[in-house]
């Protein structure tokens, strides 16, 4: 039995807590994958926002639709109806060329695995957004970013000369380097061990409290979320549930309900 | 194990079709070039063996040489005369017997340009022969001509050239410009020509007139009575003759001619078929690359293979097995495609007016079996090393998904590829400096083995040329171009060897413009410092083989009194034992006021009095000295006893051997034709120009060229043989790009995860498509500097081995050389097309996945 406090509608989850502007939100998100009757609905109607400089993940079981959302509200993938906004903007305007350069000046990203392009430096690695848009790095900024992840003296390294936790601690600089509106993370600590997650992990949260980002960030491993403002419960395609502050073993036990 | 090949077959369609389009292309270009003079052959064979029907016997002269190969459809016999007609008439079994006569004439068409001439097929004047059977001609429309003011023309240029019965016509010769009216259109059997040659038909003393002596004729035609063999006839006629003369079957004749243009036909084959060798060289390349890198992608799919049971040697055949389905069916698809190449050709050369005969196309066995060997042996050997490296992938690589070590280390490949390339450089050196009697074949290997020395070693220089050609790249685009130049050193045996394919190609054309630049800049010098003549004239395009212009021409010119000094040239083949020689006969007065001979011993004026002048290097060699005695053959008069009058210094727009006109007209006897006309003038040049160009006139198609004229267009004849070489090049070129194309194809695919990677963080198309456009154009740029480096040095070697007597002008075509830098990188961009455009259309989730 569920314990009787436990908040177990299906809810449009406005942003309890944290006041402040929006920096990403979906609204009536619809993912349909294939035609017909091997259709998919990925997402079923997901209206979720997140606040600025909150540091929020997405869980839920496979299948539950976390990533799609997470790729939808990255402008990697695109809506079936619904509404994707990153700040003001509307992703459902903008063509391929206008999505790549939103992706490249307003949002960070960070993958579970092959994060760098293994023939640039750390460095290169880092400013590569902001090189592709032939733009130069605010050195304050850059320095503020790579001392935070400490990772200056691997700035001449290729990615081949790094390990997991430092590429990782890398591609954090790099979604940190443009100073973007939001950072998506998808599953960031997948390929870790459990002390180079704690440190991504808590890169990650420093990123939110002393630089004032904005993460969003997918997972399945209730610790990782523990280090989150917020959680959003994600099942066959819609919010399930949130939760705010949470801890390892609050997550664990929501979700023992929630995997019923 | 063979259904695994063929999975992996199929699971690589489109890989193994861009490979297989390498050997397809080598394949055709050979396959095709069998097919063409195969046909060319069949043709000519044909139309000989028609010309023939009819004919039983001819009666010739006979000459104490025989000619093989290029000349021996040409030799000038003495001619036989009229009386001998009457003698074989007579003897018995003879059912019909005429004297024919063939020689250069040439139509003036209605816009008052000569018809054809010059390098195309040759024009003809030859004698009507009134007895049906015995002629070669038939009428298509009107009839024969029956006196000397008729001529009859070949149905071809009849209709081409717009000419209807009654026309006058103007007809050039060894005579002066002449009138004639059409009265007929002639074929050959089914044929509207002979094999593109024009022919201007006249009665027979007009003929004789015209392009031979009076009273003379060039061979007399025998049919016999119906039960009369040819080989009895041919046998009766040649007991009676007088021993000058002698009966050949007319079959034989006609085989003898077919056999002496097979002869120049097979000289035209070999010339294509190196060049297809190194189409498929090049081809060789890529197989070797596309398949070193599949199976480096395919490592897993190899290790899962040894994990579950397959042996070492499974593997390496499987992958073995797959070059040779690869090549088998690339090579039947050359000789599909070579068939349209062939058919290609022949268009072509209809299109260019060489009007051959249309003979269906011939497919030999022999083309089959050697296309299908060839295009299959050179995939099999090019997939032999990737295939052992494939065999060498450890089971457990399955599990750990390490990538198989294409970096497998540089010594031992630097160490063969230095010994290669030693090996390589000495069968150069030794077949151009040593001259031994293969020194082509052993040339060729040579530089073949340089190249694959070139192409082990250069992924050492491939970093830093990268580096270097690479540099403008960053400071164009970038980042974009600094991920292009790291892109293209990351794997440098792969852009080694990718860059090889090309370098060959580039190579090539830096070798062959590297020797026609020298060739043409000492032609160059040769013309300023021999030809003292103020104006040269001669028909434009220069003189084809057999033909030339009327020395009327030259005679006309001396008499007008604002030219100084006029002399006619002609050139010739005499035999020297069994070799065949050059020599060029000038006006003994006027001729050393025209040429400067440079002479060392003797004196010019020795021509008058019927000598002749050598070199001092030939006088050296064969230890004549002036008042010795030269041994001369020639085809008309026979052996020639000729005393040495003189020496002068080597010169090649001379040649060898000089003699007067009047020794040429001597041992030349029919319708001689001046080459070209060399005049001094006397009065200001705008007069003596006046002069010459009023005196020409009446003669169409003449031109008259100042010294510099004269010096650009014999260096142009060099660039025009230099331009068909390019062309031909441009195939091994032409699959060089598709093996860039299909490495950068590969690697579009390796870095899937990247491109979605650098997608996702905010490169847009654009930027994708510039990114592998870089890549490819340093590839290309590498491949274009080897290949231009690897040129200059055999360039230059081939160069210094050949001996020009005068000496020779080095000289390299710099600006060849920057166009071919330029139409590399242009290459580049091309190739780059397909490539880019994919990885800039890869899904960028789905990229990220993979």
């Amino acid at each position: 039995m569920p314990p009787s406090s436990s908040p177990l509608k299906i809810v449009s989850v406005p942003d309890p807590g944290l006041s402040g502007p929006t920096a990403a939100s979906a609204t009536d998100a619809v993912k349909v994958y294939g035609k017909g009757e091997t259709a998919v609905r990925a997402l079923a109607g997901v209206t979720v926002s997140f606040a600025a400089r909150g540091f929020s993940a997405i869980m839920g079981p496979s299948g539950s639709g976390k990533s799609t959302l997470m790729h939808c509200l990255a402008g990697l993938d695109t809506l079936t109806s619904g509404r994707i906004r990153i700040g003001d903007t509307d992703l459902s305007t903008l063509d391929d060329r206008a999505l790549t350069i939103l992706r490249r000046d307003r949002v960070g990203f960070i993958f579970q695995a092959f994060n760098l392009v293994p023939t640039l430096t750390a460095l290169e690695n880092i400013t590569l957004p902001l090189a592709l848009a032939g733009r130069k790095a605010d050195p304050a900024w850059l320095d503020a970013v790579i001392d935070t992840l400490k990772i200056r003296d691997r700035l001449g390294h290729k990615p081949a000369e790094l390990s997991g936790g430092q590429q990782q601690r890398v591609a954090c600089a790099r979604a940190l380097a443009t100073r973007p509106d939001i950072i998506f993370a998808d599953e960031p600590t997948g390929n870790l061990d459990s002390k180079a997650s704690a440190e991504v992990l808590a890169f990650m949260r420093r990123s939110v409290d002393d630089l004032d980002q904005t993460v969003v960030m997918v997972t399945h491993d209730p610790v990782a979320a523990g280090y989150a403002d917020r959680i959003v419960f994600l099942a066959d395609g819609r919010v399930m549930d949130e939760m705010v502050a949470p801890s390892a073993q609050k997550v664990l036990d929501r979700m023992k309900v929630l995997g019923d | 194990m063979l259904k695994a090949t063929v999975k992996g077959l199929l699971a690589h369609k489109v890989r193994l079709i861009m490979t297989g389009l390498a050997i397809v292309l080598g394949v055709s270009f050979m396959a095709g070039t069998f097919m063409l003079t195969d046909t060319i052959n069949h043709t000519f064979n044909a139309l000989f063996a028609q010309t023939a029907v009819g004919k039983d016997t001819t009666v010739r002269s006979r000459t104490a040489f025989t000619s093989t190969g290029f000349d021996a459809a040409d030799v000038q016999r003495a001619p036989v005369p009229d009386s001998l007609v009457a003698s074989v008439r007579a003897v018995s079994g003879v059912k019909a017997a005429d004297g024919t006569v063939q020689g250069y004439a040439q139509l003036v068409g209605k816009d008052g340009k000569p018809i054809g001439g010059s390098n195309g097929p040759p024009t003809f004047g030859a004698n009507w022969v009134p007895d049906r059977q015995l002629s070669s001609f038939t009428v298509r429309t009107g009839r024969g001509p029956a006196n000397g003011n008729e001529v009859a023309i070949d149905a071809t240029t009849f209709r081409t050239k717009g000419f209807h019965l009654g026309d006058r016509v103007t007809v050039l010769s060894a005579h002066a410009p002449r009138q004639f009216t059409v009265v007929g259109s002639l074929g050959f059997g089914s044929q509207d020509n002979l094999a593109g040659a024009t022919f201007a038909i006249f009665d027979g003393p007009t003929a004789q007139a015209l392009v031979g002596q009076p009273g003379q004729w060039d061979a007399i035609e025998v049919a016999a009575q119906s039960g009369v063999s040819a080989a009895d006839l041919t046998q009766r006629i040649g007991d009676v003759l007088p021993a000058k003369y002698e009966a050949v079957t007319a079959a034989s004749v006609a085989a003898n001619t077919a056999k002496s243009i097979e002869h120049n036909i097979s000289m035209f084959t070999t010339f294509l078929l190196v060049f297809a060798g190194i189409a498929l060289f090049v081809g060789a390349f890529i197989i070797f690359n596309t398949f070193s890198i599949l199976v480096t992608q395919r490592t897993r799919e190899l290790a899962l293979l040894r994990a579950v049971g397959a042996s070492r040697r499974q593997v390496t055949w499987s992958v073995i097995g797959e070059a040779g389905i690869v090549g088998v069916f690339a090579s039947v698809a050359g000789i599909g495609t070579g068939a349209l190449l062939a058919l290609g050709m022949q268009a072509l050369f209809k299109a260019l007016g060489l009007g051959l005969p249309t003979s269906s196309l011939q497919l030999l066995p022999r083309t089959i079996v050697i296309s299908l060997v060839v295009g299959s042996v050179v995939t099999l050997v090019s997939a032999i090393v990737p295939a052992l490296r494939a065999s060498r992938v450890a089971p457990v690589t399955a599990m750990t998904g390490a990538a198989l070590a294409e970096q497998s280390p540089m010594r031992g490949r630097s160490v063969a590829g230095a010994a290669v390339g030693v090996i390589g450089a000495i069968a150069v050196a030794v077949g151009l400096f040593s001259k031994p009697s293969n020194a082509a074949i052993i040339v060729g290997v040579g530089a073949g083995l340089v190249f694959i020395a070139v192409a082990m070693l250069s992924p050492l220089v491939v970093a830093p040329m990268a580096r270097v050609l690479g540099a403008p790249l960053p400071r164009v685009g970038g980042m974009t171009g600094q991920l292009s130049q790291q892109n293209a050193m990351r794997n440098p045996k792969r852009t080694a060897s990718t860059a090889a394919a090309l370098m060959v190609g580039v190579a090539l054309v830096t070798v062959i413009g590297t020797v026609g630049a020298t060739v043409r800049a000492t032609l160059g010098r040769i013309v300023d410092q021999s030809v003292k003549a103020d104006y040269i004239v001669n028909p434009p395009g220069g003189n084809g083989p057999g033909s030339g212009f009327s020395p009327e021409v030259a005679k006309s010119l001396a008499a007008r009194p604002e030219l100084a000094a006029v002399s006619a040239g002609r050139q010739a083949t005499w035999h020297s034992g069994t070799s065949t020689k050059d020599l060029i006969a000038v006006d003994p007065v006027t001729g050393p006021e025209v040429i400067d001979f440079a002479m060392t011993s003797g004196s010019v004026g020795s021509l008058a009095r019927g000598e002749v002048l050598v070199t001092d290097s030939i006088a050296r060699s064969h230890h004549l000295h002036v008042g010795d005695t030269l041994t001369m053959g020639f085809d008309a008069t026979g052996t020639q006893h000729l005393t040495v009058g003189g020496t002068y210094q080597p010169n090649e727009f001379v040649g060898g051997y000089v003699v007067s006109l009047a020794t040429y007209d001597q041992n030349y006897p029919k319708g001689a034709l001046d080459q070209w006309v060399f005049v001094k003038d006397r009065a200001s040049p705008a007069v003596a120009l006046a002069a010459i160009n009023q005196t020409i006139a009446p003669y169409a198609g003449l031109q008259v060229q100042n010294q510099a004229a004269f010096k650009a267009s014999e260096k142009n004849q060099i660039s025009t043989l230099l331009n068909l070489v390019y062309v031909l090049l441009a195939f091994s070129i032409l699959i060089a790009l598709i093996g860039i194309v299909n490495t950068l194809a590969l690697s579009v695919i390796e870095r899937t995860r990247e491109l979605g990677l650098l997608r996702a963080v905010g490169m847009v198309r654009r930027q994708v498509r510039r990114m592998i456009r870089g890549e490819a154009i340093v590839v290309c740029l590498i491949g274009a500097v080897l290949g231009i480096s690897v040129g200059l040095i055999l360039g230059l070697a081939l160069v210094s081995a050949i001996h020009f007597d005068s000496g020779t002008v080095l000289s390299v075509p710099f600006s060849t050389l920057v166009v071919v830098l330029v139409l590399a990188g242009f290459a580049g961009v091309l190739a780059a097309i397909g490539p880019a455009r994919r990885a800039a259309n890869l899904d960028v989730l789905s990229a990220i996945a993979s």
